[in-house]
């Protein structure tokens, strides 16, 4: 998968899935659905990457600070950012924005 | 233990009202519960073998057969602790003060905070004619709510010798005025001066569920390890029959968690262990971050306070967008 930093004809945008929420805890990010309960739990710095991209919505807003919080180098920040997003994509946490229905 | 909602009627509007929350069921307000209905639930309750039946509501004494519904569970040779607000027709409290035989006992639930004089002084008179039969309890919104008049009017009108303390859980889903869990502390404080002044008053305090041990952070060991006992810090379905015979874990985790009926040849074990299943999903996080780390919960003592309340950390975010490319 592709990453852009901006939308744009080679992008598409992506969002949570109906009925996701999430619970922030001291060292981990607890993601829930509304009827299964609690679907991932994650340990950093995985849980920072959700918790960025939950406040950020552009690559170039989220990698610099991710890759303090990781200690990587901007390379390696991109790969873990592209690499979270597709799981989650592929779990259906995350969708193709306007796809939510 | 289960409680029986035998009415969605009330002639108060407590802003923390659990039972209200549950108007998403779509029960009307002013539902009873059916005679039938009342004989199956006692009939559940018997073969689960609980002997003590906890009439709620709204409030339950509104129901027009809450004297009929008396009289057979005293019939059956079981007990039965009514949930009331103390407002009840004078026809009611004629029927409670005539029965002696130990079997019907009341928790009224003290309005002070926000109550009018009127109401404060009808609920006087009330527990002036049950005595003993009466014990108080309140359900805490607030650091300020001022807890003196229970211990006052527990020792004035000679009522069981009990206090039950109860926090305002949020319901799940829904807007109840609650107590916030960033206000446990303030409500800790409160209640160590408060459990003393009734223990030298020869009263006990008993603690509804959702207590936590870090409610009490401010008392010493020794007064801890009394609380880790009375306490019981607990969070567990209960369950609640409603007026349509419908099952929930309680009122704060009614919605989404519903079962249409009372199981024909289960108990309430069946019952509790099913909800118990649904819920350990939802039990990962606890009322604050801290309680992912924390020693009481890690080792039993505390599971992390409400599940109610803890899912009200829940954040969700209508947009959510990632501007990625896509090469599936």
């Amino acid at each position: 998968m592709k990453i852009n930093p901006k939308p744009g004809p080679r992008g598409i945008a992506v969002e949570l899935a109906p009925r996701i929420g999430w619970i922030v805890e001291e060292g981990t990010v607890r993601v829930f659905e509304a009827e299964k309960g609690e679907l991932l739990k994650l340990g950093y710095p995985e849980a920072a990457v959700w918790d960025l991209i939950s406040r950020y919505s552009l690559e170039a807003d989220i990698v610099p600070k991710l890759a303090v919080i990781g200690g990587l180098n901007r390379a390696a920040t991109r790969a873990l950012l592209h690499s979270c997003l597709r799981g989650w994509l592929r779990s259906g946490i995350l969708v193709q924005a306007g796809s939510r229905g | 233990m289960a409680n029986l909602s035998i009415t969605s009627l009330c002639n108060r509007r407590c802003s923390y009202c659990f039972a209200r929350q549950w108007g998403w069921t779509r029960l009307p307000d002013g539902t009873h519960m059916a005679e039938e209905t009342f004989l199956s639930a006692l009939d559940f309750l018997e073969r689960s073998g609980l002997t003590q039946i906890r009439l709620l509501g709204g409030e339950p004494t509104l129901h027009p057969l809450i004297e009929r519904f008396l009289d057979e569970i005293r019939r059956r040779g079981l007990s039965a602790l009514v949930f009331s607000n103390g407002l009840m027709p004078n026809s009611v409290l004629e029927y409670l003060e005539g029965r002696d035989d130990g079997r019907i006992s009341l928790l009224i639930n003290a309005v002070t905070l926000g109550s009018s004089a009127e109401e404060s002084e009808n609920q006087r008179a009330v527990l002036k004619r049950l005595g003993g039969k009466a014990m108080l309890g309140v359900n805490i919104t607030s650091p300020a709510a001022d807890l003196s008049a229970l211990l006052e009017w527990t020792v004035e009108f000679k009522l069981a010798p009990f206090i039950r303390l109860g926090l305002a859980h949020p319901c799940h889903g829904g807007d109840n005025r609650h107590l916030p869990p960033n206000q446990y502390p303030a409500v800790g404080d409160r209640l160590l001066e408060f459990r003393e002044k009734a223990r030298r008053q020869g009263v006990s305090l008993r603690y509804d569920c959702g207590f936590v041990p870090c409610l009490f952070s401010r008392s010493g060991a020794e007064t801890l390890k009394e609380l880790l006992a009375e306490a019981q810090f607990v969070c567990s379905p209960i369950p609640d029959i409603l007026p349509d015979g419908s099952l929930i874990p309680c009122y704060p985790l009614g919605r989404g968690f519903q079962e249409k009926k009372i199981p024909a040849g289960e108990g309430a074990v069946e019952v509790r262990a099913r909800f118990a299943d649904r819920l350990s999903a939802f039990r990962g996080p606890g009322i604050y971050r801290e309680c992912e780390t924390c020693p009481f919960r890690l080792s039993g003592i505390c599971p992390g306070g409400c599940l109610a309340a803890s899912l009200k950390r829940l954040r969700s975010k209508k947009k959510f967008l990632f501007p990625v490319a896509s090469e599936i």
